[in-house]
């Protein structure tokens, strides 16, 4: 009777054992699967953020002394370097033109 | 009759020598910035008031080189002369002179003294003479002005005047125009008058005239500027905006 009694009680520390390890096991996946979706969901961010433009205004002047008018041009383009290229272009053309037409 | 012609013209140069008007001529050294308001581009002038009995002259010229042209980012179509007006206090007339992009000059008539002085009681010293203050506004600027009680003339430099006694020292509020009296001299002939009068016998448009002349120059720049974008020229891809910054409100 008394091996009985041990055989079970050495049976049911098993079980118990076991019992408690499954259970760690199921709670580290979880974390697992936690994690994995906090990654998806921050690369879903990422791919919705706008893109930014660059705008770029040059500034010239025509001084007639009391009078003085103010040349502005005002690109704006994805690529800052090509908005500013554009811009004294722009302002270039219309000083030259200015020239031209005045002088 | 050789000796008889060479005596009518020393008779004829005699009395015109004797009947010409002497003219004195007020120095004023100053200052001002084109780009009023908005940046610093103060150059150096020396004004002359020219006062010949009941008409003046008045003009500012830059000192040191005057660049003309296309440098960096300024087209400088800058006069040699600017604010140059012509006052006749009898007639109560102001002439005022505009040079367009060609340079070409162009005269308008404008109100004598329409500003409304108020006078302070402040008191200072210019050049020895004493002078006092005076506010007042005029075409969308503020001013102040020094004049000298001692100098019987109500004149003043540009369109500046209308005060018991001449206007020795003058400036804005943000001190982008100032002028200060150094010295005064007398010469036998200031300027030719018969030109102004010529002028003033024309029919010559006023202020509002003067205004809608440099909005219609300055509309047919913008045009021209649109019209090239609109052909594709390179480096038009963006039209250029024009605002016109004039030192006399305009609109």
């Amino acid at each position: 009777m008394k091996k009985l009694i041990l055989t079970m009680m050495w049976m049911l520390a098993a079980f118990l054992t076991q019992a408690s390890e499954n259970v760690e096991k199921e709670t580290g996946k979880q974390k697992e699967h936690q994690i994995e979706n906090v990654t998806v969901e921050m690369g879903k961010s990422n791919v919705s953020l706008p893109v930014l433009d660059c705008s770029v205004t040059l500034k010239g002047k025509v001084d007639l002394g009391p009078i003085e008018a103010e040349i502005s041009c005002t690109v704006t383009d994805p690529s800052c370097e090509k908005a500013q290229v554009t811009a004294a272009a722009c302002l270039k053309s219309a000083l030259r033109l200015y020239a031209g037409v005045i002088m | 009759m050789h000796n008889k012609i060479i005596q009518l013209i020393c008779i004829l140069l005699f009395t015109a020598t004797c009947f010409a008007q002497e003219s004195r001529i007020y120095i004023y050294q100053g200052k001002f910035n084109s780009s009023f308001g908005r940046g610093d581009n103060t150059r150096i002038f020396e004004g002359r008031l020219i006062v010949q009995g009941e008409r003046s002259l008045f003009t500012m010229k830059e000192e040191g080189i005057h660049e003309h042209g296309l440098q960096g980012n300024t087209l400088n179509l800058r006069p040699d002369s600017m604010f140059t007006v012509y006052k006749d206090h009898a007639s109560q007339t102001m002439l005022f002179e505009f040079s367009d992009f060609n340079q070409r000059s162009h005269w308008y008539a404008d109100t004598m003294f329409p500003m409304q002085w108020q006078l302070i009681a402040e008191e200072k010293m210019i050049g020895g003479i004493p002078c006092s203050k005076a506010v007042g506004f005029f075409k969308g600027r503020g001013y102040t002005a020094w004049y000298a009680p001692s100098v019987a003339n109500s004149d003043g430099p540009w369109k500046l005047g209308g005060l018991p006694g001449m206007i020795l020292e003058a400036y804005d509020d943000h001190d982008d125009w100032h002028l200060t009296w150094v010295s005064t001299i007398e010469v036998q002939r200031g300027f030719d008058e018969v030109f102004f009068q010529r002028k003033i016998n024309h029919d010559l448009q006023g202020f509002n005239g003067y205004a809608a002349y440099v909005k219609k120059m300055f509309s047919r720049l913008q045009a021209s500027m649109a019209a090239q974008s609109n052909a594709g020229c390179v480096g038009c891809q963006t039209v250029p905006q024009l605002k016109i910054n004039a030192w006399e409100k305009i609109d």
